[in-house]
């Protein structure tokens, strides 16, 4: 716009020094015409006079000639020397003019010869001649000479007058074309100066928009600057802080006049007196080497260490070629906090942790829990993709685990899969993950490969279990046939031989010899004995079956009332009871009273032989076995050697001849206390005692239920 | 005391029978006795039907039951007593092998007077049934009557 405005004004120039170029042209043209137009005039005016001088000169020579007076004489000389002076006058006139001179030079002596014919002629009459004075007069040389003179002088006439024609006709023609051209020159000034104008009026309109625009993104920049969060420093070349902004002056508890025009170096106690910063700023401008997120570890008074991210930027101040350096400060020290604290929960996770990207399908980072893991180390875990470190036969799974993460953003809580260990196995881990934006998912993952082997053994074992507690039930079945059985026929042909000896004993009471009643007895005893035995072992067979029926049963009462009865049963003999304190315990009544009965009754039994026998029973507690009863005796005692025998069915470690006993009761005792969940024992010395332990599951303290025995 | 003091005995093992009936006449009881190998005739016998149509009038004094019988058992016999108006009233002793407690609460559950496990041993079966004859036989009076306490049984 300017180089038009610029190149309207020198066109413009240009035809107005055109124009006064063709105007001078035009008036020197005209002035030139005129002085030969006036001079044409002068040369007319002087020949004219001339023509009547030469006629006053003609007529005053005749008249004298004629008259003889004097008074014709004196308009003869006066006209004889205004000749004389004219033709010197006309000569000069026509000094430029050849033409003319040739003629004047024609003339001239023929006007000098028209004098002399009139001086002779003046001069005859004067001597007196008069007649030769008039004959001279009538030869016609007078009035030819005259004749010739003016025909000189009409032909001199009439080209001057042409000459004056054709100079005021180019005077004309001067004006003419003068005229035109200076009109059209005022045109086209007219018409560049118009367009300059407009031109100009544009680029006038144009330029205070653009400073209202300026001022207006001034405001506006201004208004980001104050209004942002980060603290932003704006920045001189030279490092001098030009302006900050109130999120500056808050952060940094500073004051606008303690900042503006001081160097960034003094600011907060010379905190900013970071030589790689400074030098990295000083370059910003000069160099155009802007930069961000560069870290910065500044010990900033009463604030303590902080870590800012510095980004800066090359400006140009807004109305002027000024640069200057926009700086923005971001105070990432809690960040950074946060990221070391949780790199150190990332680094001591017994978990692997993981963020994985769905847009590569890679880890972008692990925990180094993976070389535990997997085997590899973090560097070899993430150079790989996560699909390829995946069995084969659960990448689809995988896969769509990822897209329900990435697409519908939903967790994922204890999906399996199995990752290729280093050493080529497989282990199965389970993840849970949470999708992060931009395509990330941060997961954990657990190694649960021991954990599905131990399933699959548990899940074995219950199969086997279920299948064995089938068989167990149908042997139960079959058992309970048996001991109906059993209890019904086997025992009436006993009966049937007992009550036979005897009735063979009392009908022939007298014909039976000592011998034959010997033998009857002995049958008759074996088959009690047999009867005994059975009715043991269905006893026996039935504790095992019986349903138990848990109930608070205080321990102590049940201990008293069988320890009276066996009291009652040892008849006469001196017992010392030491029954201690017994806790209610949850059980079934009557199945512990047949424990009790047992044990009380095998130590009243085993003991007869002392004068006094001394039973204690006492309770502990016990951390592992919960409650834990004895019962000691100083009876006969048993041979250590022999206590695995001494719960089994029908082992016994007496004769008959010394203890009578079936072998069934503490077989009894250790079933019963298996099915309540507990545990017996024995311990004991010949001649010495026994003391017989039993556990049952609960604690002490707590007069609650125990757990169900199997 | 009554002359005519019938006792029912359901038996269908001919040893047993024999046994119970020495037992009984150790006291004196044997003559009275009623037996029958099964439960259908102990219910002919009870209802006076069948072979037993002609027999006459009265209840025995007590009903000792074998548990195992063919044909109808002693548990179904002693239910049909128990639902009969008009034998309710007869005292049933269930004299069995049988040390199985589900036989024991079901007698007892149909409405059983006593419930008897035979002994192995000679002596202590003849005491039981001793017991037993003397007490429903002879202590016993039936509930037509004023009913005794029968709790000290004579000896």
């Amino acid at each position: 716009m300017e180089r038009r405005i610029t190149l309207g004004f020198v066109v413009a120039l240009g035809v107005l020094l055109a124009m006064a170029v063709a105007a001078t042209y035009a008036v020197r043209a005209f002035n030139s015409t005129n002085a030969s137009v006036r001079r044409t005039e002068a040369v007319r005016r002087e020949m004219m006079e001339l023509v009547l001088v030469l006629q006053d000169v003609e007529i005053g020579s005749r008249g004298y000639i004629l008259t003889g007076q004097e008074q014709f004489v004196e308009p003869f000389e006066r006209g004889a020397a205004k000749v004389r002076q004219a033709l010197p006058e006309l000569r000069h006139l026509t000094v430029d003019d050849p033409h003319a001179r040739e003629r004047l030079d024609r003339m001239a002596p023929l006007i000098a010869q028209r004098v002399e014919h009139a001086a002779q002629g003046i001069a005859l009459r004067r001597s007196g001649a008069t007649a030769a004075a008039v004959a001279h007069v009538a030869t016609g040389e007078g009035k030819s000479l005259m004749d010739e003179i003016r025909r000189l002088f009409d032909e001199l006439r009439q080209r001057e007058d042409r000459r004056l024609d054709e100079r005021l006709a180019a005077v004309r023609r001067t004006a003419t074309w003068t005229t035109t051209a200076l009109a059209l020159g005022l045109t086209i000034d007219f018409v560049l100066l118009g367009l300059v104008f407009s031109i100009a009026r544009q680029g006038l309109r144009i330029r205070a928009r653009a400073v209202r625009e300026l001022e207006e993104a001034r405001k506006y920049s201004d208004s980001i600057v104050e209004t942002v969060r980060e603290p932003l420093l704006i920045l001189s070349e030279d490092l001098h802080v030009v302006r900050a902004n109130r999120a500056f002056y808050r952060k940094f508890a500073a004051t606008p006049a303690g900042t503006e025009g001081r160097p960034l170096r003094e600011l907060a106690g010379g905190s900013w007196q970071v030589p790689a910063l400074l030098d990295r700023l000083a370059a910003v401008i000069p160099q155009h080497a802007e930069f961000d997120d560069l870290e910065v570890v500044q010990e900033i008074p009463e604030r303590g260490r902080r870590v800012h991210l510095l980004t800066a930027r090359e400006l140009v101040r807004p109305g002027s070629d000024a640069r200057l350096l926009l700086l923005a400060i971001d105070d990432v020290t809690a960040r950074r906090a946060a990221e070391e604290e949780r790199d150190r929960f990332f680094n001591i996770s017994l978990d692997l942790l993981c963020i994985a990207s769905a847009a590569d399908g890679r880890f972008k980072q692990v925990s180094p829990t993976v070389t535990d893991m997997l085997g590899w180390t973090p560097e070899e875990f993430l150079a790989q993709p996560y699909m390829d470190l995946i069995h084969p036969d659960d990448r689809a799974s995988s896969q769509a685990e990822v897209e329900r993460q990435v697409r519908l953003g939903e967790k994922v809580l204890n999906f399996e899969n199995r990752f290729r260990h280093k050493d080529g196995s497989w282990r199965i881990l389970s993840w849970r993950s949470v999708p992060q934006p931009g395509g990330l998912m941060y997961a954990s993952a657990r190694d649960v490969t021991e954990h599905r082997r131990m399933d699959h053994q548990i899940r074995d074992l219950n199969a086997e279990l279920s299948r064995r507690a089938a068989e167990l039930e149908a042997a139960n079945h079959e058992l309970e046939a048996f001991s109906y059985s059993v209890s019904h026929d086997l025992r009436a042909p006993l009966r049937h031989i007992d009550g036979f000896a005897n009735l063979l004993a009392r009908n022939n009471r007298d014909r039976l010899d000592e011998k034959g009643r010997r033998h009857v007895d002995v049958i008759a005893g074996a088959a009690r004995k047999l009867g005994i035995l059975i009715d043991e072992l269905l006893t026996f067979s039935r504790m095992g079956r019986a349903e138990m029926r848990h109930t608070p049963t205080d321990m102590r009462a049940l201990v008293a009332e069988v320890a009276a009865e066996q009291n009652a049963a040892a008849g006469d003999r001196r017992i010392d009871w030491r029954i201690g304190p017994l806790p209610t315990v949850a059980a079934d009544p009557a199945m512990l009273r047949q424990v009790w009965v047992n044990l009380l009754g095998n130590a009243v039994k085993y003991s007869r032989e002392r004068a006094e026998a001394v039973i204690a029973v006492s309770h502990r507690a016990d951390p592992r076995l919960g409650h834990v009863f004895s019962v000691r005796d100083n009876g006969a005692g048993f041979d250590m050697q022999y206590a695995g025998k001494l719960f089994g069915v029908f082992q016994r470690l007496h004769t008959d001849g010394e203890f009578e006993g079936t072998g069934v009761g503490l077989a009894n005792v250790r079933r019963i206390v298996q099915r309540h969940g507990g545990h017996t024992w024995a311990e004991g010395a010949p001649g010495v005692g026994a003391t017989f332990h039993f556990s049952l599951p609960g604690h002490p303290a707590v007069n609650g239920r125990n757990p169900t025995p199997p | 005391m009554s002359d005519i003091k019938q006792i029912l005995l359901a038996e269908d093992n001919p040893n047993d029978v024999e046994l119970t009936l020495a037992a009984l006449a150790e006291h004196h009881l044997a003559n009275q006795v009623v037996v029958v190998p099964d439960g259908a005739q102990a219910l002919e016998f009870l209802r006076r039907t069948g072979r037993f149509a002609e027999r006459a009038p009265g209840n025995p004094v007590v009903v000792l039951l074998d548990l195992k019988m063919p044909r109808v058992d002693g548990l179904e016999v002693l239910r049909q007593i128990k639902v009969d108006p008009g034998l309710r009233t007869t005292p049933v002793v269930m004299l069995t092998s049988s040390r199985e407690e589900a036989d024991l609460v079901r007698s007892y559950q149909l409405g059983t007077n006593a419930y008897v496990v035979k002994p192995v041993g000679f002596e202590e079966f003849v005491d039981a049934v001793k017991q037993l004859g003397f007490f429903w036989a002879v202590i016993n009076e039936p509930p037509a009557r004023v009913t005794p306490t029968a709790t000290e049984p004579a000896r």
